[in-house]
């Protein structure tokens, strides 16, 4: 049995999540940060600099040991992109071995939130610069991941003027005006004035101890932290964007737009149609470019929980460019003009249900599922959202499909 | 023989039979989860290109990669696609080849019997036909070219190559884009039949499922065979390196490497305690919390704690650490300098203690999922133990078992370095 409880708590919210079958609790929290090109930088920055440590255990090698002593507790500090939001992220698991765990968990993570190593009025100065170039690096080499870096930069062309094409690891040319005192002053300004998500997992004897941590951790209790929202582009005619890199196999990235919105009830039968599209080896997609075919090894098509975006990603040899285009564009004007048939469109729902339902045996799946919910203003649980699955019908699909149009091409060769 | 057990500490049990055709299943039944997922597995990997027969004289040989061609033309039946059928019975299922085994998994929510039915039935009655031979030559070849845009995979054969003279585990698993054009129908049969026994067969299953039904069900699909089974032959291996260095270059921003240790392969092929004392040794030495790693971290040589893995099977034995960072040379040699250090000085008993609380918390924590239960008993279920075997010998282990392993497992010598820039 899963249950899902919410409780504000000033300019906190706590999620309890209550399921008995796991060997492990989870604490985690995040910083809803706008997503904003002023800040992305910085806020990468500080989840590099905030894992060297804090006043209790004041080095990343400090930091291991304890989580090593707490039975291999697993720590980390990320950044997520979601949606319009850049969340900075503290996530600490632990197994229920000894019941003196949580506690010194729970001390142990406010430590790290509020207690930083600190030297004058900034983070030490040393460690800013060390993770500044270390940082400047992992976005250099964001393109050596030839299948991410395709879909990252489709992405950031098709959404130039819009928050969701910002790359929530940062901007090598804002790392320059960063230093420790800014670095730290925005830190303190982001724990006093953004608002915090908390969400727990746990068995419901540890209910009552774990919000009690969670409640008396010194959040402040405001939501003054601004930023400025940026306007969708308006759409004119579909971009073609061609790069060339060391690459044996070339890559192609369609990046659609869809009118069906990411908390609208249609959603689902978005989901679905994706699933016909391109998300499974049933797929429309896959059976066609790559089975019949025979043009690539790989593609797919998937969707951004978020954001109205579908895009179709395959691997194909350079020459087979022009006809990928179209024979992608044509299984998409099949799902546009005809309704699907009862058995794939029974077991594309039927794929996405088991989806759903998967979630249900993973604590990091289902705190997933919940955020989104949460940012999205829907707040349903699995179940809820399952039945919306089931109902979709082969019309709504197909009115789906309709409201789906080419906004950009990204061809890496 | 059945058997039962049950382990207190992480809360779950394990049931364990030998089948009467020789197969061989572990159980782990999980309450609360919906998942429900099986595994079979064979003892064929791609390291497996030659074999006698027991009875007989005559080598044969298959070219690289069949094992992996099997597994690609398995789920091709006579009566059509298993795959499909999985997928139609609400399954998932994949498989994957590795050096020593090929395996088939499913997992579903609902249907786990039928679906296991189709599972281990589809492995007994394979399907190969010259025309669709001739066509899987084109995907796999596909599959090879994207192999060959991955740096991880390059540079994880690069240095195999530098550390193996002979030994097949040198050899890409897919085998190489002029060698599976000699794969035919013929050979994939023979070689099927030589690795497809139920002897060679075990079987891996968690989830909320009844272990009875599971065995009944087993025992009547699975059919014992003739019990010729093939046994791999492996040339000799020197003690030595090929090649201390090597370097390809594939354009990217930031340079990755291996550095590998050539170990002397176990005498006891089916003990499991080396792979918990190596597994504990490496974290001492190059994880997170190492003196090593803060080095290495402050010259920024190196951003992230080395990725260790330790390999064992018929005839060899190696560790690879794996990283990406400016500076190969001078990370393995601090590496190496920290080695000596441990040699010398010995690990004290609070490191010790720390790196065996981080591994027990970590195994208690990986019976969270159905797959990483039934990924880890696979490796287990190859030397006949399971899981909680596993737990124990790790619980029993001592610290001059562990300082033993840098005696004599890392030398300076025995060491090969690959880079891809």
């Amino acid at each position: 049995m899963i249950t899902m409880e919410k409780e504000k708590n000033d300019q906190k919210y706590i999620h309890f999540l209550e399921a008995k079958q796991f060997k492990t609790n989870i604490i985690s929290i995040g910083f809803r940060v706008p997503l904003t090109k002023e800040n992305a930088t910085k806020t990468a920055l500080l989840a590099e600099v905030l894992k060297n440590g804090c006043q209790s255990y004041p080095s990343r090698r400090a930091v291991s040991q304890k989580n090593d002593d707490m039975f291999g507790s697993v720590f980390d500090i990320s950044i997520i992109k979601k949606g319009e939001e850049q969340v900075l992220f503290f996530y600490l698991e632990f197994v229920k071995y000894k019941r003196e765990l949580m506690e010194e968990c729970f001390v142990f993570l406010q430590n790290m939130i509020f207690a930083p190593i600190q030297e004058g009025k900034g983070f030490p100065k040393k460690i800013v610069e060390r993770e500044k170039g270390i940082l400047e690096e992992k976005i250099k080499s964001r393109q050596d991941d030839k299948k991410e870096y395709a879909k990252l930069r489709c992405l950031e062309e098709m959404c130039k003027e819009e928050a969701f094409g910002i790359f929530a690891d940062g901007y090598i040319e804002d790392l320059k005006q960063i230093d420790e005192i800014t670095l730290f002053e925005y830190y303190q300004n982001m724990i006093a004035h953004i608002p915090a998500e908390i969400f727990l997992t746990g068995e419901k004897a540890q209910k009552e101890a774990m919000l009690d941590f969670a409640k008396r951790m010194p959040f402040q209790k405001d939501t003054l932290f601004k930023a400025d929202k940026k306007e969708k582009r308006s759409f004119q005619k579909v971009q073609e964007i061609k790069e060339t890199l060391h690459i044996a196999q070339s890559r192609i990235v369609l990046g659609f737009r869809t009118k069906t919105q990411p908390e609208s009830r249609e959603y689902a039968a978005l989901l679905v149609l994706n699933e016909l599209f391109g998300g499974s080896p049933a797929s429309l997609l896959f059976q066609q470019v790559r089975e019949k075919e025979g043009a690539c090894y790989d593609i797919s098509s998937f969707l951004f929980r978020l954001q109205p975006i579908l895009m179709v990603k395959a691997g194909i040899q350079k020459q087979d460019y022009e006809k990928a285009v179209a024979i992608i564009q044509k299984a998409l004007e099949a799902l546009q003009q005809k309704k699907p048939k009862a058995e794939p469109l029974e077991e594309a729902k039927e794929n996405m249900l088991r989806y759903y339902e998967a979630m249900k045996d993973s604590q990091t799946a289902l705190m997933d599922f919940a955020w989104n919910e949460r940012v999205l203003k829907t707040n349903r649980t699995i179940s809820q959202f399952a039945a919306e699955i089931k109902a979709v019908t082969a019309e709504a699909v197909q009115k789906c499909a309709q409201g789906i149009f080419l906004d950009t091409i990204y061809f890496l060769q | 023989m059945e058997m039962r057990k049950e382990n207190n500490i992480i809360g779950d049990k394990i049931v364990t039979k030998k089948l009467s055709s020789g197969m061989k299943c572990y159980i782990i039944p999980k309450d609360g989860y919906g998942e429900k997922m099986a595994v079979l597995f064979t003892r064929f990997g791609s390291n497996d290109i030659a074999y006698r027969r027991p009875t007989e004289e005559e080598k044969h040989c298959m070219p690289l990669g069949t094992a992996h061609f099997i597994e690609h033309k398995l789920f091709e039946q006579s009566w059509g696609d298993a795959f499909t059928k999985f997928s139609k019975q609400g399954a998932s299922a994949n498989a994957f080849t590795d050096f020593q085994k090929t395996a088939y998994y499913f997992s579903c929510q609902e249907n786990f019997y039928e679906n296991l039915k189709l599972l281990l039935s589809f492995v007994q009655h394979p399907h190969f036909t010259q025309q669709a031979t001739e066509r899987e030559k084109k995907i796999i070849a596909s599959e090879i070219t994207m192999y060959d845009d991955d740096p991880g995979w390059i540079v994880f054969f690069d240095l195999l190559k530098n550390l193996y003279h002979n030994h097949t585990v040198k050899n890409p698993i897919a085998g190489t884009t002029e060698s599976i054009q000699q794969i035919s129908a013929e050979i994939l049969q023979k070689s099927y039949e030589a690795y497809y026994t139920p002897e060679n067969f075990f079987l891996v299953c968690a989830g909320e499922i009844d272990s009875e039904r599971v065995l009944e069900l087993a025992e009547n699909i699975m059919k014992p065979t003739n019990g010729h089974r093939a046994v791999s032959l492996f040339e000799k291996e020197p003690e030595a390196v090929v090649k201390a260095y090597t370097k390809t270059d594939m354009s990217l921003m930031k340079p990755i490497f291996q550095i590998g240790f050539k170990q002397k392969p176990q005498e006891d092929i089916k003990g499991i305690k080396q792979m918990y004392l190596l597994r504990m040794a490496l974290d001492i030495l190059a994880g997170e919390s190492s003196s090593f790693f803060e080095k290495a971290y402050e010259k920024q040589w190196i951003q992230e704690p080395l990725g260790c893995e330790f390999f064992s099977g018929e005839g060899y034995a190696f560790t690879a650490f794996s990283a990406a960072g400016p500076q190969p040379q001078k990370t393995a040699q601090l590496l190496l300098e920290e080695i000596e250090q441990i040699q010398k000085q010995g690990i004290c008993e609070e490191v010790f203690e720390r790196a065996k609380k981080k591994q027990i918390g970590r195994m208690i924590r990986s019976f969270n999922s159905i797959y990483a239960i039934c990924m880890g008993q696979l490796e287990l279920a190859m030397k006949n133990r399971d899981l909680f075997d596993g737990f124990h010998i790790l619980q029993s282990i001592k610290k001059e078992e562990v300082q033993r392993v840098f005696q004599k497992d890392f030398s300076e010598n025995a060491m090969a370095i690959s880079v891809v820039k």
